[in-house]
């Protein structure tokens, strides 16, 4: 509550010095581990509108004897916010940690759960949203002895607004045998999702083809489990970007075939790795290049909108033009035109039926002059619409 | 007879009324553009409405600079913060300067960018866009932005974005010298300007006025004296231009 209070004064504040000020205060103190706790298994939470943080160990303290800890760094974010992968794509940022100040750790490795594809304003990344968790593998320097994890987290979180983060989080477990159940769980969850070396998910890539003047990668892949939604996520490196990929299947859905083109390639490239997800299951695999391109399994003919589309659409047209009709403006109109019409004694019906299809002729000669007008409208950078 | 003649007024009527529909119902679905003053700058506001920046610090960038040279950066914008905004461009009170921020590296920047070069080439417009960027991401971020101010001196700034759209930014001399040769800009210039005195003052404007505006994040924009973070529609920047026009944007900047 007092927390709570203290913000909404900072949110008004005049004086940006005092906010500032007084923001860095609240931050410290909210990152400052609950230290003296002896069986906390989370850290403080790092939390703003785009992200709420903490840091989480599956272990409650450090079992004796034990060389490992199992951790993980949990972010939830907040709508539409989204948060980069290693290869975070086109642009973007991979999540970094530094563990400086943290005591008894040898080493941490960061193992990064398969990603999701975002394609936002026509550019392509690879990310997380709503919540993930980085799980974290920590080698102790000391076994079994006493543990403080310091991370210095630097991310990136971006909406429509990007807001670069950079918080610090600390943990201590002492020496002590215990599990904490619900991160275990939530870090193990994660830890499944991170892609393996093709054993477990049966997944394993045939070939992988640059052309010549390497625009595109070409690679097939194969499953022992049918393919169900699967995505192609190849890393060359941070100077090379991969557009969006052309995925078909064959042979009962067992083979994957794909074609994605170079956006960028930088001069000298590193050996090339392929991500390949599907549901639950990924592989990071390190192909050998091949010499020829596969050639696809079968043709995509030009991308028309299906028949139940098209049928969609005009059933909506129909539907608007009756609405627009049967309008009182225009109701009476058509009264006018009928008795004009056909109101004549003596009138051929030839002549009737003539006059009513000049009429329809008008009508979409008119239509289609206002679809005209609207094209060279927005043509010369017009906004043609209703809503502000 | 009557009957017919009944009809066409009911159809004049009818007409008179689709038109009236037509005219003024936009109006209706119009959200109400909300603004807070800003009391440090003063004279500044703050769109509001349906904003997504607010609840954050404000950020001051990813590895801090030496605080001395910052804190001199700062004292040189705040004396005149309408010249660090708009350049030459604060004293003519027939347009409307806007002032973008951005980052190579943030995704919906290069939307802001596009959208922005695009009203400001519309042939009634009064807009006027003085680019600035706010590389906040770190060093290839910096570079970056480097080039693009660099690219600005030969005026080739959207040229220079809107090639970086379909390309990763790298900063080696073989992909600065062909990107600089695609946009037809001179490469010698580019290099130098790059590491050169101006472009270096220039970000640091930059990120003056973005600790000074108390910018979250990027893209982040200055319409006048209307300080716009997140995504807004170019309906409601024009019509925030215009409303910028008409109660004379630059008082603000005679009192600053």
């Amino acid at each position: 509550m007092g927390f709570d209070m203290r913000c909404r004064v900072i949110a008004r504040s005049p004086n940006l010095i005092f906010a500032t000020i007084a923001s860095l205060v609240l931050s410290v103190a909210a990152l400052i581990p609950l230290a003296g706790s002896l069986h906390a298994a989370t850290s403080g939470i790092f939390v703003n509108p785009a992200i709420n943080a903490r840091l989480i160990t599956a272990e409650n303290g450090v079992a004796p004897g034990a060389m490992t800890l199992t951790a993980g760094l949990y972010l939830q974010l907040g709508d539409n916010w989204k948060t980069y992968w290693r290869s975070p794509g086109e642009v973007g940022i991979p999540t970094s940690i530094d563990w400086t100040g943290s005591r008894n750790v040898a080493k941490v490795d960061l193992l990064w759960p398969a990603p999701e594809r975002f394609t936002a304003f026509g550019i392509e990344n690879f990310g997380y949203h709503d919540q993930v968790v980085l799980p974290l593998r920590v080698t102790l320097a000391d076994p079994g002895a006493p543990v403080r994890l310091v991370a210095r987290v630097n991310l990136l979180t971006c909406s429509t607004l990007c807001v670069p983060q950079e918080f610090t989080l600390a943990l201590t477990l002492p020496g002590v045998n215990g599990i904490d159940e619900a991160s275990a769980t939530l870090i193990s969850t994660y830890a499944d999702k991170v892609p393996d070396d093709g054993v477990l998910s049966g997944i394993s890539i045939e070939t992988a083809h640059f052309d010549a003047d390497r625009t595109a990668l070409t690679l097939t892949a194969r499953s022992k489990r049918p393919f169900d939604d699967p995505d192609v996520f190849p890393e060359l490196g941070s100077g090379t970007a991969f557009g969006q990929p052309d995925i078909r299947l064959a042979e009962n859905n067992h083979l994957l075939w794909a074609r994605l083109p170079i956006l960028s390639a930088a001069d000298d490239l590193p050996v090339l790795q392929i991500t390949v997800t599907d549901g639950d299951r990924a592989a990071s695999l390190t192909p050998d290049l091949s010499e020829e391109a596969v050639q696809p399994p079968f043709r995509i003919d030009r991308a028309l909108p299906g028949l139940t589309e098209l049928a969609w659409i005009a059933a909506i047209t129909l539907l608007g033009g009756l609405i627009l009709i049967v309008m009182p403006w225009v109701f009476p109109v058509l009264s006018i035109k009928l008795s004009a019409a056909t109101g004549l004694p003596g009138r051929l019906p030839v002549r009737i039926r003539k006059s009513f299809v000049v009429s329809a002729l008008g009508v979409l000669t008119f239509t289609l002059l206002l679809a005209l007008a609207m094209l060279v409208a927005r043509g010369f950078g017009m906004t043609v619409g209703w809503k502000p | 007879m009557n009957t017919n003649r009944r009809n066409t007024l009911l159809a004049i009527i009818g007409l008179g009324a689709a038109y009236a529909g037509l005219r003024f119902l936009p109006d209706l679905g119009r959200d109400k553009l909300v603004f807070e003053m800003i009391d440090d700058p003063l004279g500044f506001r703050r769109l509001t409405a349906g904003e997504s920046s607010s609840g954050f610090d404000p950020f001051l960038g990813l590895g801090g600079s030496d605080a001395d040279h910052l804190a001199d950066s700062e004292i040189r914008v705040r004396s005149d913060i309408c010249g660090a905004l708009y350049g030459d461009l604060h004293t003519d009170p027939g347009i409307v300067p806007v002032a973008s921020f951005s980052d190579y590296f943030c995704p919906y920047c290069r939307v802001q960018t596009r959208r922005l070069a695009a009203l400001e080439a519309r042939p009634d417009s009064y807009l006027r866009v003085i680019w600035h960027e706010l590389p906040e991401l770190g060093e290839p971020s910096i570079l970056a932005a480097k080039a693009a101010l660099a690219a600005k001196r030969q005026g080739a700034y959207v040229a220079f974005h809107q090639r970086l759209m379909k390309t990763s930014f790298q900063a080696t001399p073989r992909y600065l010298m062909a990107l600089a040769d695609s946009i037809g800009i001179d490469h010698a210039k580019l290099i130098a300007d790059m590491q050169g005195d101006q472009v270096a003052r220039e970000l640091e404007t930059s990120a003056a006025l973005g600790r000074i505006l108390a910018f979250v994040g990027t893209p982040a924009m200055v319409i006048g004296r209307t300080v716009i973070q997140g995504e807004v529609s170019d309906n409601t920047l024009l019509r925030i231009a215009a409303m910028e026009k008409e109660e004379g944007w630059a008082s603000t900047c005679v009192v600053a």
